[in-house]
């Protein structure tokens, strides 16, 4: 049934002038006759606007006790979402004193490639391309770390698990840690080092 | 108009006030923890629940409880609830080995956490490879348990199928103390100490290997008794040999009195060890001269871990008496595993378990292999030996009568 098909209500009867209410309504007419002594089409009203009311109340309650919205989950930690993979290195030519290491670094979020060193004052690092570097989410970067061998003097010739220290920035924290990239680094890293360092001792860097 | 507005209004209302009341009621499921009926499931575990080494051991033993409950009340595996048996193992291997083959001969059990020692993890390995009943160490860092003796060769062979871990292995926590030491501290002396143990003596290999290999000089060695409390005399020879620190291949219980007496000779130089000095007993015990001590420790701190966040809060929720200690996450992961490797085979199988238990121990034990999930400790994952594939490690220094993260890696080889 719908509103324009609705009846329209009859001649309403006078009600006269409302009765005072006393304390306790019990001297006046009970709430039950005064509601049945209104027009028809008060009482209706009246209906849809307590109706409308509870809803509204109903609607604030669970609109103020509902649990607000789930905070975005926070961005991992750049160290915890960002990998290293060795690729290798290209052995220095003769009479070079540099080589290049091969890397992809993968970010699952997307992270920024901010520094790559070493602990060996005889090793200058550079990085190709510049940094900072941008690391786009989930997608492999070539990152290629230029050794230059300015002395030899304690160099790490023959190191088990030698690491690079990354720094790695993103929306959270700027972090520093240890990438160790494992044996193979290790033993090519210690090949270059030796070709450079080893052959012929006095004639190599800062020797 | 205003009808149909007062029905769409009441309609709208209506339905978030059931969305809301639905997402209300999710939290008073399983109060009981009763978990899904049907069928018991016990998860074993061994560690030292009394003795020395008690405050590493009970906080296994509770983060694999809390494990076991959480599984429950959500109903992890449909139609399985689980149990924990615990048993003291005092760090003892013959102790160790007892307790497996008790846990093997309950036929409910389908899984083990634990141990924490190296040494009682290999007189376990066999007890369980025979019974191909599943067991995951969080604790165990020896690499020998996973890739064979001959693992330093590169000859790795992994002894048993039914071995897993999720703690890192002592193969790269010792050569990356090694790293930081000489080449950001700058520390070139150093005096080795172990306890002769299979976890003590190992370690310090590592250590000392990858420390000459980088250029660094090891001025002194010495083994001592594990449950001795004087070390005087190895202290005296610590000081008289000029060494810049100590490297300790051992457990705290010995660990904290030795770092404390060559300090009481008036050297002023750091002890360091690895995970097994990573305890707060170790400050404990070693006190104000623990200050400037260094443990590393495998897995990265786990209050900077997202993934730890749960587990702490609900950890302290649940009221142990005891903290959770290094290993608590790692424990919790294990535990988690061998749920995840019971859910697995219950899918597989109709949902339920294989009714004859040598069969359910293997499809379990085969299970683990291929289990994956994110985990306290981050990503939880095997690879062919059985080794965690997560391989982050850190090292911590006591500062103020605390352990401080210093610096952490990942091996990523």
């Amino acid at each position: 049934m719908s509103a324009p098909t609705r009846p329209e209500p009859g001649p309403e009867r006078d009600a006269g002038p409302p009765a005072e209410i006393l304390g306790g309504g019990s001297a006046g007419p009970r709430l039950r006759e005064r509601w049945t002594a209104l027009p028809a089409r008060h009482r209706r009203l009246a209906a849809a606007g307590a109706g409308l009311a509870a809803l509204a109340v109903l609607g604030a309650y669970a609109l103020a006790t509902r649990p607000g919205p789930a905070p975005p989950a926070a961005v991992p930690y750049p160290i915890h979402s960002t990998e290293f993979s060795f690729l290798g290195i290209d052995p220095p030519e003769a009479g070079d004193s540099g080589f290049d290491a091969r890397l992809t670094a993968t970010s699952k979020t997307g992270a920024s490639l901010e520094g790559v060193t070493q602990g060996y004052s005889g090793l200058k690092l550079s990085v190709h391309p510049a940094l900072p570097l941008r690391l786009p989410a989930d997608q492999p970067t070539r990152v290629t770390v230029r050794f230059k061998v300015v002395r030899c003097t304690g160099l790490p010739l023959n190191a088990g698990l030698p690491s690079l220290h990354v720094t790695l920035r993103n929306t959270r924290a700027i972090q520093d840690y240890s990438s160790i990239p494992g044996g193979t680094y290790a033993a090519e890293l210690s090949r270059a080092l030796r070709t450079i360092c080893e052959p012929a001792a006095e004639a190599a860097p800062g020797a | 108009m205003r009808h149909r507005s007062l029905l769409i209004l009441t309609t709208a209302v209506t339905a978030g006030a059931l969305t809301l009341s639905a997402c209300g009621s999710r939290d008073d499921d399983g109060e009981d923890g009763g978990g899904g009926g049907g069928t018991t499931v016990v998860i074993g575990l061994d560690a030292p629940l009394t003795g020395d080494l008690s405050a590493l051991g009970i906080g296994i033993e509770n983060s694999a409880e809390l494990a076991v409950k959480t599984a429950n009340e959500n109903e992890e595996v449909e139609g399985v609830t689980f149990e924990l048996e615990a048993l003291d193992d005092v760090a003892q291997a013959q102790q160790g080995q007892q307790n497996a083959t008790k846990l093997v001969g309950n036929e409910d059990v389908m899984g083990v956490v634990g141990p924490l020692n190296s040494d009682v993890g290999q007189s376990m390995q066999k007890v369980f490879a025979d019974a191909d009943l599943v067991q995951v160490s969080p604790a165990n860092t020896n690499p020998a348990l996973t890739q064979g003796e001959n693992w330093q060769s590169g000859d790795k062979d992994r002894p048993f199928d039914t071995y897993f871990r999720t703690s890192t292995t002592d193969a790269i926590q010792g050569p990356f103390a090694a790293q930081y030491l000489y080449n950001e501290e700058k520390l070139t002396k150093v005096f080795v100490i172990d306890d002769k143990k299979t976890y003590g003596a190992g370690l310090a290999g590592t250590f000392a290997k990858e420390f000459k290999n980088l250029g660094g000089k090891v001025v002194g060695t010495d083994h001592v008794n594990p449950d001795d409390k004087d070390f005087s005399a190895v202290a005296t020879k610590v000081k008289n040999s000029g060494a810049d620190f100590v490297y300790y291949g051992g457990e705290y219980p010995a660990g904290a009195p030795l770092a404390a007496q060559v300090k009481e000779t008036g050297a002023k130089i750091p002890t360091v060890g690895g995970d097994a000095l990573f305890s707060g007993e170790y400050i404990s015990l070693a006190k104000k001269n623990a200050e400037g001590d260094i443990a590393s420790a495998v897995g990265a701190p786990l209050e900077q871990l997202d993934t730890a966040k749960q587990f702490i809060k609900n950890y302290e929720a649940a009221g142990y008496k005891d903290a959770y200690e290094a290993y608590g996450g790692y424990s919790y992961d294990s535990t988690w595993a061998i749920i995840q490797a019971v859910k697995a085979v219950v899918e597989e199988n109709d949902g339920e378990l294989p009714g004859d238990t040598d069969e359910a121990r293997l499809a379990i034990t085969e299970a683990m292999q291929g289990v994956s999930f994110e985990g306290v400790t981050g990503s939880v994952a095997f690879d062919e030996y059985g080794d965690t594939t997560n391989k982050q490690l850190s090292l911590y220094q006591v500062q103020d009568g605390k352990h401080v993260p210093l610096t952490s890696g990942e091996f990523e080889g």
